[in-house]
């Protein structure tokens, strides 16, 4: 682990690697231009899912607290700024940052709960979180439009669906900012410590509920985000949308993504967010294989999903995130080796799910 | 003036009496060492004096403030730093990610100016590398700054652990059982270390300690407990010496171990 430090690239080292990131950074920035608009909005939805996975690893990876009611985080979020928007007229900004705060205080009280709940019963607090959300809140007809859904226009001067595109990129770009900022100081090095062994934590100096509480907060907070986003996007938000199979879909992409590998979750979760389209497009366009265009492409992540999950937890505990380790090892200056990926995946103590904190 | 002061605390774990009246102090530069058998109430005590525990009856003061009531980690920013005996590390992290970790306190910035990314908060954050880097050189523990703590050998975790506490600038050190895993030799130069550790930094040390030559070496004053309660104290000499001690703490093969000396 030391060795490799003290190898660094010459200057065709980082001429290759500045060229490898450039060409992410293109892909990323010009694939929604090339082709049609209905792909620009998927493409912006998994923009989104991004975020969405981000939030729910901080939960999950950074606190090992798992959340089966993720879709009622999103969903508030998406209603609260449809709310704004359409009924009290306000703009998308301040439309937005109500839905971070609503998303942030009600993640405050399941957090409240977490203090006294943990692991698979804290897991089934969720579960009826999410369901009570379903069910009643957004069976609110003032707030929600009830069945019939509630409007939310694209923001002014994000109108096209290229242009909303950027915009939730400009977000993710400050989501990742800030869950790097987090895990680089003291916050999330407290997080980690009251993860693995809260006597300890506290010993350090950390205040264990505070920090547990702040967890939740900061999720709470991205994914009231996300909500917000993906209800602009589909210019529509209807409440049959947030049900329980995409809180577990939310689950799926951020454990396979890779729990506490920031790139791993966002690949993840743009992976589920498309899937189910590309899929579809593939059956439609010519692959015709007995059997599969039976499949609605709704359902694809939820087939899909469990069978990579039992490849990830059976075989590669770290996910997508661990795959790719070897390249952000050789992104950031070292070399490429796939040797100790899977050592330094155990060491870590568990990039596992099994880690749900008893 | 005594830095810590236990005055009289028991506590009762269902029908166990895990501690019966225990009053110990230990005044400003001090080393005092606690003894007795297993299960005597050591690791107890210490888990009241660090708030862990509350006692059902009794005070610990601490620094002349009454923290009976307080949490573990308000102690911890009063200046209580303590080890465990089974190691309290962040196990999956690395030694350098440890010891910024235990700096949480000194940090000088709220946990949200941190996840913005404020631009102070970088010059804080290298300014904790720095003196991350400056105890891990004091404790011998440079090269091994980027290595997972998990893996390492035993005796290495211990001198982790302590740069990780003394990372939370303690002005009370408390140590549980600091040579366990140790050899003779070992746990005479860990009494060196550690008389130069409390010059260097200003200690008053209190330590559960099962070896009595170490104890004999460095504590200035020992309590002895058994079975939750308080046997003996004095110097060690006087409570080696002590025949009720003797006979609870030492058994029958008393005599060797009580005149078994110092290695010079």
């Amino acid at each position: 682990m030391n060795g490799e430090r003290a190898e660094r690239p010459g200057v065709a080292g980082w001429v290759a690697r500045g060229v490898v990131i450039g060409a992410i950074g293109a892909l990323v920035l010009m694939l929604p231009t090339v082709k049609g608009n209905v792909d620009v909005h998927i493409y912006t939805q998994a923009v989104i899912y991004a975020i969405i996975g981000l939030s729910l690893n901080v939960l999950l990876g950074y606190t090992g607290q798992i959340s089966l009611g993720h879709q009622a985080f999103v969903g508030i979020g998406a209603f609260t700024s449809a709310y704004m928007v359409t009924v009290h007229g306000q703009p998308f900004v301040a439309a937005v940052g109500m839905a971070m705060v609503v998303g942030g205080l009600q993640a405050l009280l399941l957090g409240v709960v977490s203090l006294r709940v943990t692991g698979l019963y804290f897991a089934l607090v969720t579960l009826a979180y999410g369901t009570m959300a379903e069910e009643s809140l957004f069976n609110i007809q003032a707030l929600t439009g009830g069945s019939a859904g509630q409007p939310a226009p694209k923001p002014m001067g994000f109108t096209t669906d290229l242009r909303y595109y950027y915009l939730c990129l400009a977000f993710l770009a400050a989501v990742v900012w800030v869950d790097w900022r987090l895990m680089k100081t003291k916050g999330g090095r407290a997080l980690l410590a009251v993860r693995e062994n809260p006597r300890v934590a506290a010993t350090f100096g950390a205040n264990v509920k505070v920090y547990t509480l702040m967890a939740f907060v900061v999720a709470g907070v991205f994914a009231g985000l996300g909500g917000a986003l993906l209800a602009h996007n589909d210019t529509f938000v209807v409440r049959d949308l947030f049900n329980f199979q995409l809180a577990l879909v939310f689950v799926i992409m951020t454990v396979i993504g890779g729990l506490r590998n920031r790139t791993g979750v966002v690949i993840g979760s743009a992976f589920f967010s498309l899937v189910g389209y590309f899929f579809d497009k593939l059956t439609s366009g010519g692959l015709n294989v007995p059997g599969l265009k039976v499949l609605p492409k709704e359902y694809v992540p939820i087939v899909i999903g469990p069978l990579l999950l039992l490849f990830t937890l059976t075989r590669h505990p770290g996910g997508v995130g661990q795959q790719i380790r070897p390249v952000q090892r050789w992104l950031r200056g070292g070399r490429f080796s796939f040797k100790d990926t899977h050592d330094a995946a155990i060491l870590r103590g568990g990039e596992r799910v099994s880690d749900v904190r008893a | 003036m005594s830095v810590l002061e236990v005055q009289g605390c028991s506590i009762r774990f269902g029908g166990v009496q895990a501690a019966r009246n225990v009053s110990l102090r230990a005044s400003e530069w001090e080393i005092v060492g606690v003894i007795g058998p297993n299960g005597a109430g050591k690791t107890t005590t210490f888990n009241v004096i660090t708030g862990f525990y509350r006692p059902d009856e009794g005070r610990v003061w601490f620094k002349g403030r009454d923290v009976t009531g307080s949490e573990v980690h308000e102690r911890t920013a009063l200046g209580m730093g303590r080890t465990f005996q089974n190691v309290g590390l962040v196990k999956s992290s690395t030694v350098r990610e440890n010891l910024l970790t235990a700096q949480h306190l000194e940090a000088g910035y709220s946990a949200l100016a941190g996840m913005l990314g404020l631009p102070s908060t970088f010059a804080a954050e290298r300014k904790l590398g720095r003196r991350a880097e400056a105890l891990a050189e004091i404790l011998g523990l440079a090269d091994l700054l980027d290595t997972r703590v998990a893996g390492l050998p035993f005796g290495v975790l211990k001198r982790v652990e302590l740069g990780a506490v003394l990372a939370t600038d303690p002005d009370l050190l408390l140590l549980d059982e600091p040579t366990s895993g140790m050899g003779p030799e070992e746990a005479h130069a860990f009494g060196a270390t550690l008389l130069e550790l409390r010059r260097e930094f200003d200690l008053t040390v209190v330590m559960i300690e099962h070896h009595v030559p170490l104890v004999a070496q460095v504590c200035d004053y020992v309590y002895c407990l058994n079975f939750g309660e308080l046997l003996a104290e004095g110097t060690p000499d006087e409570v080696r010496s002590n025949p009720e001690v003797i006979r609870a703490y030492l058994g029958q093969e008393a005599d060797e171990v009580l005149h078994e000396e110092a290695p010079a």
